[in-house]
């Protein structure tokens, strides 16, 4: 007589059925994938990032292969929030999982606006806020990597929308913890991390960077050791939800994550190697509570931490 | 469109002096769904391994429904392509596709020229194979009404009053470093089509490229054409045959990693705007296609 397994997590106010999520930018508005399987079964999609205006994103080539990683420059390429709002949303609704809307901004009067604009909409589990888009009035530094304007963003968010505000924070910063406070104190229901760590490619041969843009986010399994990290720090002095990414590509990455302090994770460039790695890595978590007779995977957050210095688990939700 | 695992039937080099393989797969799934100038995508990476990390595209050469099977040629230029040389028969492979927007029907076109440069032969060989299947299998009813309905875009040619339907003239100019890489040229030949080799070397056909090989035979009475190859040559096949007004279709290339249009990793650049290669493509109008 053992109780159901349970996957189900709680994000704050945001209740996931299972912790695997999709990441922005690798699973577009679902529509490519909901062909290759039954998004119902994702604990949630992360969407594509949206700005307020459309974007062409930047020139090609926009990818190159790393070792066990993938460089991009994709450049935000997406329709707009109102495009977003009326050709993808209404759908996206009737996937049978959480939808969380991705936003980003070149001034924080975008972010604002992006957040009452969705604010509106009926049907979104949460906002995640990627902070690491340049400030094009600070001159191109972007917003995530200065706990100011990370959280001047933050508060912005947090004053247009009653719906969970998660940040997505950038990597390519010096004290990730510093931020992650920051964010926090302006408003924000939970962070993401991380998102892509900046670099360059150079084709010897041509004597010139690869990609279009020069510069390109890096992820993948590469990635992975500096994630686990900078949750594992976080998790450690800021007490709010996590959401966790970078290089998982299987069910123990996974729980590398989780045990690092996630309450939920996110598969982005691993969908590219498996398309269906999400549903594999739901099944292999299903095996390990299984197995380890643990009844629910939310006792496994932050496992990997020694308790007596950890932090409250109540204090989490 | 799905993951497929492939079976490996045969892998053998071709020829002494090429890089080149040609791969015959189990596929039944893919085999059913998959048109001319579609593509796969293979993941050329050992088992729990993560490096390399990214599935790589390749074109389907020649795909057969009722056997499901597909072929595949490719030339060994990195560590995937490598890797996949060196699979064995009754080995697995992961594969997914079909993918792409393949070439269209050329019902309404007669004299048809293709530009192959390289490993850009495979999707031009599945769209001839599939356009004279077609040809021999439909009933002559079927024939009647492809030209029923081309006969008022039609110029002027004769070919209402032909039983056998369109009866398309393929010119190939088919373009490689060296003789050695030009291969399947029986096939080419079976299928009906006029080839003109061109080499770099000069070691078979015309010494240049394929632009230079067909030059002396333009503009001719062309009405459509189809291009694979590296960019710059087809970048030059664009100029060329836009100075001589004769459209057609230009099979492109990009690095991928979803492959299915959902990352837009894969862009290029069109008078549309950007478009995925992957999924808008890899076929695109030749006049929609911009090279910068
Ligand atoms: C839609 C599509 C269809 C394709 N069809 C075929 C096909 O039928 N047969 C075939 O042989 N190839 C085809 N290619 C190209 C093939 O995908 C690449 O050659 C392959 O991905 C290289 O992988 P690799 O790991 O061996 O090389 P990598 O290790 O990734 O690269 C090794 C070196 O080769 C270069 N390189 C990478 N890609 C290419 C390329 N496309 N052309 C030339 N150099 C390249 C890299 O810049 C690098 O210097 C296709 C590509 C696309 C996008
Ligand atoms: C092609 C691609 C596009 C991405 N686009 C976005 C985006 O629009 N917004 C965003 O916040 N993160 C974006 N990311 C970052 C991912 O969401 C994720 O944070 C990062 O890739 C690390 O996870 P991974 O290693 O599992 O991919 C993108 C990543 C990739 C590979
Ligand atoms: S490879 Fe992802 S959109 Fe084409």
């Amino acid at each position: 007589m053992t109780a159901a397994l349970s996957l189900e997590t709680k994000v704050g106010r945001v209740t996931l059925k299972n912790p695997v999520l999709v990441a922005s930018g690798t699973f577009g508005f679902a529509r490519e994938y909901e062909k290759l399987f039954p998004v119902s079964a994702l604990g949630g999609v992360m969407v594509t990032g949206v700005t307020l205006e459309p974007r062409a994103g930047n020139p090609p080539p926009r990818l190159v292969e790393t070792p066990a990683g993938l460089l991009n420059s994709i450049g935000l390429q997406n329709p707009g929030v109102h495009w977003f709002i009326k050709e993808e949303l209404p759908r996206l609704r009737d996937l049978g999982t959480e939808i969380i809307v991705n936003i980003s901004g070149f001034s924080l009067e975008e972010y604002g606006r992006l957040a009452e604009i969705l604010d509106r909409e009926p049907g979104l589990a949460a906002l995640e806020v990627n902070i690491s888009c340049p400030n094009v009035k600070k001159g191109g530094m972007t917003f995530g990597v200065h706990p100011e304007s990370a959280a001047a963003v933050t508060r912005l968010v947090r004053q247009g929308t009653s719906l969970p505000v998660w940040v997505k924070l950038s990597p390519n910063v010096t004290d990730i913890v510093e931020i992650a406070q920051a964010v926090v104190d302006a408003g924000a229901d939970a962070l993401s991390l991380i998102n892509t760590l900046s670099g360059i490619a150079i084709d010897p041969d041509k004597r010139r960077p690869v990609l279009g843009n020069v510069f390109g986010g890096l992820s993948g399994p590469a990635v992975k050791p500096v994630a686990l990290r900078m949750i594992w720090q976080v998790y450690q002095e800021v007490p709010v939800p996590l959401v966790g990414m970078g290089g998982i590509t299987n069910y123990r990455d996974a729980l590398e994550f989780i045990m690092a302090g996630a309450t939920a994770v996110a598969v982005g460039t691993g969908l590219f190697l498996d398309p269906l790695s999400p549903l594999k890595i739901i099944e292999g978590l299903q095996g390990f509570l299984a197995k380890h007779q643990e009844e629910t995977i939310t006792n496994l957050i932050g496992a990997a931490h020694n308790r007596e210095e950890s932090i409250d688990e109540e204090k989490r939700e | 469109m799905q993951p497929e695992t492939a079976g490996v039937i045969s892998l053998s080099p071709l020829g002494r002096a090429t890089d080149l393989y040609h791969l015959v797969l189990a596929a039944p799934q893919i085999a059913k769904e998959t048109g001319p100038g579609q593509f796969v995508m293979v993941r050329c990476t050992d088992e729990q391994a993560l490096d390399p990390l990214l599935l790589r595209p390749l074109n389907v050469f020649r795909f057969h429904p009722a056997e499901g099977r597909i072929e595949i040629i490719f030339r060994v230029v990195g560590r995937g392509t490598a890797w996949l040389a060196e699979r064995r028969p009754g080995d697995y492979l992961s594969l997914l596709g079909p993918l792409g927007r393949g070439f269209s029907s050329l019902e309404k076109y007669r004299r048809i020229l293709l530009f192959a440069g390289g490993t850009g032969m495979p999707a031009l060989f599945s769209l001839v194979e599939q356009e004279t299947k077609t040809d021999s299998s439909l009933s002559s009813s079927v024939g009647k009404s492809i030209m029923g309905s081309s006969a008022g875009e039609s110029t002027g040619s004769p070919m209402g009053n032909t039983m056998d339907g369109p009866n398309r003239e393929f010119t190939l100019f088919y373009g490689a470093r060296t003789k050695d890489e030009l291969v399947f040229l029986d096939l080419w030949q079976a299928a009906g089509v006029t080839v003109h080799p061109a080499t770099d070397d000069g070691s078979a056909g015309f010494h240049g490229t394929v632009t230079g090989a067909a030059a002396r035979f333009l503009p001719g009475e062309f009405d459509f054409y189809c291009a694979c190859g590296p960019r710059p040559m087809l970048r030059t096949v664009q100029e060329m045959m836009a100075k001589y007004g004769i459209p057609g279709e230009l099979c492109l290339e990009e690095a991928m990693a979803c492959g299915i249009g959902a990352c837009l990793g894969c862009v290029c650049e069109t008078v549309h705007g950007y478009r995925r290669v992957c999924s808008d493509g890899p076929v695109f109008p030749a006049e929609e296609v911009k090279f910068s």
